[in-house]
């Protein structure tokens, strides 16, 4: 009898404590760092590390460009708080806590509620972080808050249908399998530190016409300018002739860039999504090459920028 | 009958221990501000609204006084039926759409330079900003020479680095922009004659001006115009792109120390984005600032602190303050606020330096503190306690970070000594 009651005084304060414990399984401590997530998230984690996401804050070049921060207006984006507490495609500001963790998990999936956001439909908050499905996850809107600072996002609003695909995460979240055969988006967001990226968004063609060498370059893979970004992106068109057998050094034909703010002297000159650009080269060269060399700071040297495509055409072909 | 029991005795200390385990944080709240910018936007004060073609007629009146003759008296009595807001717009047109013709962007400067605006003077935040972008140096000077003029010595910094440059390869008409430099500063010290005193005098003048937002010698006039002025550059922390954010506090930490209070008082705007900005603004005005937190937000941030939005960059502000009065209103953000009030409020701790506290030495500094926090922490602790500066290893510490706390300890040690 002793035992009974005991058992049902025991379950009474049970009931009562699950009557009182919240609805949801909720932190026990607030979801204030992405190191928090890493634990049951490593795959994605290892993905995202390698990014230039992770990289966002403490990325030399960043530095260098922003005069290490002095230009606190960058801080912004390179550690933003959390994207999904501002309004869709609204700008974000900055945080004040672990800013070298850079574009981190909570930057893009933290919620103000304390949990985190989605793009899965079928999530039901039944986890330590409480993920919920959210629609803008799968928005480009996410994305705008920070990217279209350069207008990137409004470049792809004006891009031809075929190349916008539906969203930013066709090219730059690709799907893919990790261990265990989950499905989901790519953490590593290949773009232009990514040459399979590079050499998939434009197009170099070296041809004859009309008895002209013609280098001519399209962009046929991205659904914005090429490339896109203000200031710190630039891309090289460059020449080599070969004549009397000998290879001449190489020379710029034109630069592909979108000057920044106060370089009120340059114009835009980035290669819109779907437009080609042709350049007539000299018709005297035994062989003419041709090659396209992506900076991701404008300042950069030859050696040290990303050979994209290159091309050679003989006088005899 | 076994198995049960200790699943809903674990289920018990489960729920009783997460009870525990939530911190008792500050709770912001979502404010509701007033539409503080809509009050004060009048479209009287609109600029006229006209093209470049029409400023580049009134520049060429400008050009035609100077010729002397009935010409020249033609050509003002047109002029004298403009307004001073058309001839203020048409030469700020000018100079700021003509990226290419430095020549004709300085006649603009000049003209501009050659009128009495003192009173009239709504002209000088656009002026102000072309420091950012202006490039041809003699220009500079004539802007920096308008703006003293108007009570305002923002272009002294320019005026300077004339001077100090040697590199006449990179810089066109560098000799002649150090010529006009060479001219200026003698007028701002009495057309003294000695380059050297004048050079000196130059310094102090930046020195002052950084400290105080003031040139002892001309007020600027805080006009109707020129405060309506003001309220329209404070509207433009609402954009979404950054580029007129950022022009906004480019002028406003270049203004004299009076314009501090429209951002004082548009620190409490309905809009976000204003919010933050006038706080950060201030806040990198640091302690000379003060006039705007005489002037409204010793009242106001006890609400803005409490914001659920604008609670971080208010706990920021008092920091810059370098004021060790501010530290008790920073205690409670420290025990008692959420992990990023509490990194807010551990770094603005460290600039107010409150070395009288003990509460550090009762605090356990761990990873409840943000990497940064826990070193404005460290810090702090070791200075109150004398040690020699050690910079502290904290796992997950941005080296800028880092830097940017001993930094902000060493400005705040000058500020003491002197």
């Amino acid at each position: 009898m002793k035992i009974i009651s005991a058992f049902l005084a025991i379950l009474g304060i049970a009931a009562l404590a699950l009557v009182l414990a919240p609805q949801q399984q909720s932190p026990t401590t607030e979801l204030h760092s992405s190191t928090q997530c890493l634990e049951c998230h490593a795959g994605v984690a290892a993905e995202w590390q390698d990014s230039h996401h992770a990289f966002a804050y403490e990325n030399p070049e960043v530095r260098k460009l922003s005069n290490d921060f002095a230009n606190q207006e960058c801080i912004a984006c390179h550690a933003p708080q959390p994207v999904l507490t501002f309004e869709a495609g609204e700008r974000v500001l900055a945080r004040q806590s672990q800013r070298g963790l850079g574009v981190d998990c909570l930057a893009c999936h933290a919620i103000t509620n304390g949990g985190v956001a989605t793009s899965n439909r079928q999530a039901n908050g039944d986890a330590p972080c409480r993920p919920q499905f959210v629609q803008r996850m799968d928005s480009v809107q996410l994305c705008a808050s920070c990217h279209n600072q350069h207008n990137t996002v409004e470049q792809w609003r004006g891009a031809p249908d075929n190349l916008k695909g539906n969203n930013c995460l066709e090219c730059h979240m690709p799907q893919v399998f990790r261990q265990g055969g989950r499905r989901g988006r790519d953490h590593a967001f290949p773009a232009s530190h990514d040459l399979n990226a590079l050499q998939s968004a434009v197009n170099l063609e070296l041809s004859w016409v009309n008895g002209v060498p013609t280098a001519t370059l399209t962009n046929d893979g991205s659904g914005h300018n090429f490339p896109t970004d203000e200031r710190s992106r630039a891309a090289d068109l460059q020449v080599q002739y070969q004549v009397d057998g000998k290879l001449e050094e190489w020379q710029q034909l034109y630069r592909f860039r979108d000057p920044y703010r106060d370089e009120t002297d340059l114009t835009n000159t980035q290669l819109p999504a779907g437009e080609s650009m042709s350049f007539d080269l000299r018709a005297d060269a035994q062989l003419v090459v041709v090659r396209l060399v992506y900076k991701t700071n404008p300042f950069m040297s030859d050696a040290d920028g990303v050979v994209v495509h290159i091309k050679t055409l003989a006088s005899d072909e | 009958m076994n198995k049960p029991l200790p699943t809903l005795l674990l289920l018990v200390t489960a729920s009783c221990s997460q009870q525990a385990d939530i911190p008792a944080s500050i709770q912001p709240t979502r404010t509701a501000f007033d539409a503080v910018i809509s009050e004060h936007l009048s479209d009287a004060s609109d600029w006229p609204e006209f093209d470049i073609e029409r400023a580049n007629e009134i520049l060429d009146l400008c050009d035609m006084t100077a010729l002397g003759g009935t010409v020249a008296q033609r050509a003002q009595r047109r002029l004298d039926r403009l307004s001073s807001d058309d001839i203020q717009h048409a030469l700020l047109l000018i100079v700021e759409t003509n990226k290419l013709d430095a020549l004709l962007r300085r006649q603009a400067y000049a003209f501009l330079d050659a009128q009495d605006w003192q009173t009239d003077n709504r002209f000088i935040p656009r002026l102000v900003l072309r420091l950012k972008y202006e490039k041809d140096w003699p220009s500079n000077i004539i802007i920096a020479q308008t703006l003293a003029r108007a009570g305002n010595l923002a272009g002294l910094e320019a005026v300077k680095s004339v001077l100090l440059n040697s590199d006449d390869k990179r810089i066109s008409d560098l000799e002649l922009a150090k010529t006009m430099a060479a001219d200026f500063i003698a007028t701002l010290n009495d057309y003294a004659i000695d380059f050297d005193a004048n050079w000196q005098h130059l310094l102090k003048l930046i020195d002052n001006w950084n400290s105080v937002r003031g040139y002892d010698l001309v007020a600027t006039e805080f006009s109707e115009k020129y405060q309506d002025e003001l309220w329209h550059l404070v509207a433009q922390f609402r954009s979404q792109p950054l580029r007129p954010v950022d022009d906004a506090r480019f002028v406003f930490i270049r203004l004299e120390q009076q314009a501090m209070t429209v951002l004082a008082t548009a620190a409490s705007d309905n809009n976000r984005y204003v919010r933050d900005h006038c706080l950060q603004t201030l806040t990198w005005m640091s302690s000379t600032s003060r006039v705007a937190y005489d002037f409204a937000l010793a009242d106001s941030l006890a609400i803005l602190e409490n914001d659920y939005f604008s609670s971080v960059r208010a706990i920021e502000y008092r920091g810059s303050l370098m004021d060790k009065e501010q530290a008790k209103f920073l205690w409670p953000f420290i025990t008692k606020g959420n992990y990023e009030q509490r990194t807010a409020a551990a770094d603005a701790l460290l600039r107010c330096a409150d070395l009288s506290a003990t509460a550090i030495d009762a605090l356990v500094i761990d990873e409840r503190f943000s990497p940064e926090a826990q070193c404005s922490l460290l810090l702090l602790r070791d200075e109150l306690h004398g040690n020699a500066l050690i910079p502290p290893t904290i796992p997950g510490l941005d080296t800028n970070e880092l830097n940017r706390r001993l930094r902000w300890q060493q400005q705040r040690q000058n500020l003491a000594a002197n």
